[in-house]
């Protein structure tokens, strides 16, 4: 599998959606560091938390690892086709 | 991207140092941590690398006190193994001098960046393990008495636990210390 950090070649439509649940989000910003064009930190009632900036910023790949990087979980994927929910597992 | 633990070494009761072969190509600063597939589920961890970039392997340090998917997988390891990885990745990187203040392993970077003072906060005596330059509280009032008397510097370093990141902060801004000088870390 190639990795690479916040992929320049923004994808026209990626088939996984992400959620960030916000109560779970401690601002580690693992997803804004493998998906920067997806996630960003930002900050919410003086507390820094990750918010999606662009479903399609980056390929399903990276946001399914900028998923699993996140050390709480904070983070849902989806798959659009499927309408299933992929991670957590 | 793959390595090879070179050697796992217990520095104390809970804390591990893992070095491992360094991939081709494998640039860092210090102050970057890596993403460790720790569960063939997908689950990943994020490591702090504690060697400095110049040498030719890479060490983590891990507290496996959690228990949880990470600490299981690291004691799992031996010598040989290989292990799947994702990075470098993060921004906290040192861009001035200043007080490094770390909170359990929040250490790691500061090691790899061969930074002092630094101030280093242990829940256990029996969690520390020698580092030059290094002042140890288990307290954290003990930290905030020794922080009021030496509060002369200019840029203060953060890494640690959520909790002990925002605790911090909000001393240490308390103690009149301008936010914009405050670099943070926070992991789990």
């Amino acid at each position: 599998m190639k990795y690479t950090p916040g992929s320049e070649k923004k994808p026209k439509k990626t088939r996984y959606q992400v959620k960030v649940i916000a109560g779970k989000c401690i601002g580690a910003a693992s997803c804004a560091a493998v998906a920067s064009m997806t996630f960003r930190l930002s900050n919410l009632n003086d507390k820094q938390l990750a918010e999606i900036i662009d479903q399609d910023g980056n390929v399903d790949e990276e946001k399914l690892l900028a998923a699993q990087s996140c050390p709480t979980s904070a983070i849902v994927v989806y798959d659009t086709k499927t309408g299933k929910k992929i991670w957590p597992k | 991207m793959h390595s090879k633990i070179i050697s796992l070494t217990r520095l104390s009761e809970n804390y591990w140092r893992l070095r491992l072969t360094k991939p081709s190509g494998f640039n860092f600063q210090a102050g970057q941590y890596i993403s460790l597939l720790v569960h063939p589920d997908g689950h990943r961890r994020t490591y702090s690398i504690s060697s400095p970039p110049s040498t030719s392997y890479l060490d983590l340090l891990a507290d496996v006190t959690p228990m949880g998917f990470g600490s299981r997988y690291i004691l799992s390891l031996n010598s040989g193994d290989t292990i799947n990885f994702i990075g470098p990745l993060g921004k906290f990187v040192k861009t001035s001098d200043g007080l490094f203040l770390a909170g359990g392993s929040g250490i790691a970077p500061y090691l790899s960046m061969q930074s002092s003072p630094i101030l280093w906060s242990l829940r256990r005596k029996s969690d520390a393990f020698p580092v030059k330059h290094t002042r140890i509280f288990y307290t954290r009032l003990e930290l905030t008495t020794y922080l009021k008397s030496h509060i002369s510097y200019l840029n203060f370093y953060l890494c640690g636990s959520p909790s002990y990141v925002s605790g911090l902060t909000k001393i240490i801004i308390s103690l009149g210390v301008d936010p914009t000088h405050l670099h943070t870390e926070k992991f789990v």
